[in-house]
């Protein structure tokens, strides 16, 4: 039993901790805030000791007004929703197969798992120079092998290649998850619709997926986070260019590149509401599967 | 119960279950063995998968490059 006393004393053990966790997150929030709403070009020589010019909403406006703005919300959204996507139906069947009975399934484990150990930015490098390159790319001489004219991945079909590039990285995520998920599977349950004769395919569709339904919701839900975030893969391979520019590159390039931290900030704040809608988006859909 | 899985069954999962792993891991194998090509190796048209003059070059490259040369004698 907790008493009064030493729950006052857990209180004062934890403060240090929330205060510096709460601190973390306000003062960028706050300073994100703050800039928003100020004319803050460091280049035209407005700097924090000269006192920035309130500006009210313009930031605001500027940056949604930019014709810029709704073709990189529709990219961030083709990334997340392509990645979802792939990541968990290849996720699914790729589980599914690992939970087979097999010779060295440790080792075809850390196989499949192995690209989640590499960093993004080294990554998106190796599948641009060593891949996706038109004319040393192992892609290339795969077209040129089987008499195709080899695909620029990169300008052709630059957001396909970025989902492919992320995919790749992110797959063995939703793997691990849903492979950890059937295995909690009771086969019984699976013997027992066998012996009334259910097919294999209903066995997935009623037992395996209901099953795993709570899984694929984590893995929706950690994966949209992260992947509203994405950004060394696109600064490596295209920079932004071929409609690849997504929300957050957009800010990077308004703050540094146009050395605008008022605009940029401003795009902040949208990203946040972005994500923020994005999330509530799903907590309904992902709580009705929680709840159960 | 567990029931007895044949062994035609374990082949078809093994081999398939290896071929998905492998194809997955390429992309981090083909950067491995790239990393001891010479540079005139490594853009060879056709490429090369084994039978190139392994080199540790490379490596040598990367720590001189590295400002972390020095980190022991700082």
């Amino acid at each position: 039993m907790a008493t009064e006393h030493s729950r006052s004393a857990a209180r004062m053990m934890m403060a240090p901790a929330v205060v510096l966790l709460l601190g973390w997150m306000l003062v960028p929030l706050m300073m994100t805030l703050f800039f928003s709403f100020k004319k803050y070009l460091p280049l035209r020589g407005d700097s924090m000791a000269n006192g920035l010019d309130w500006v009210g909403f313009d930031n605001y406006v500027r940056f949604i007004g930019s014709s810029s703005f709704w073709p990189s919300v529709q990219a961030t959204l083709i990334i997340v929703g392509g990645v979802l996507v792939i990541t968990i139906v290849l996720g699914v069947l790729l589980a599914l197969l690992l939970d087979q009975p097999m010779w060295g399934q440790g080792a075809v484990r850390i196989l499949v798992i192995s690209p989640f150990f590499v960093m993004p930015t080294v990554s998106a490098l190796v599948w641009k120079n060593m891949f996706m390159d038109p004319t040393n790319g192992l892609l290339a001489h795969l077209f040129i092998f089987f008499g195709a004219e080899p695909v620029q991945w990169l300008s052709q079909a630059s957001l396909q290649s970025i989902v492919m590039i992320v995919s790749w990285q992110w797959l063995p995520f939703a793997t691990l998850i849903l492979l950890t998920a059937i295995q909690s599977l009771d086969s019984e349950q699976l013997e027992a619709s066998e012996m009334d004769g259910a097919p294999k395919l209903k066995q997935f569709w009623y037992i395996i997926l209901p099953h795993m339904s709570r899984a694929i919701t984590v893995v929706v839900l950690i994966q949209t986070i992260f992947l509203l975030a994405v950004f060394a893969e696109i600064f490596v391979t295209t920079g932004g260019a071929f409609g690849t520019r997504t929300l957050t590159y957009l800010i990077f390039q308004r703050v540094l590149e146009s050395q605008n931290i008022g605009l940029g900030s401003a795009g902040g704040v949208y990203a946040i509401v972005l994500a923020n809608i994005v999330a509530i988006f799903l907590m309904r859909i992902v709580g009705k599967n929680l709840d159960k | 119960m567990a029931r007895a899985i044949t062994n035609n069954r374990k082949i078809i999962n093994t081999s398939a279950a290896w071929a998905v792993g492998l194809l997955i891991f390429f992309p981090i194998l083909w950067t491995i063995l790239t990393s001891f090509k010479s540079e005139a190796q490594a853009i060879n048209d056709p490429p090369i998968f084994f039978f190139f003059d392994w080199t540790l070059e490379n490596y040598g490259v990367v720590m001189e490059r590295s400002t972390c040369a020095s980190c022991g004698t700082r």
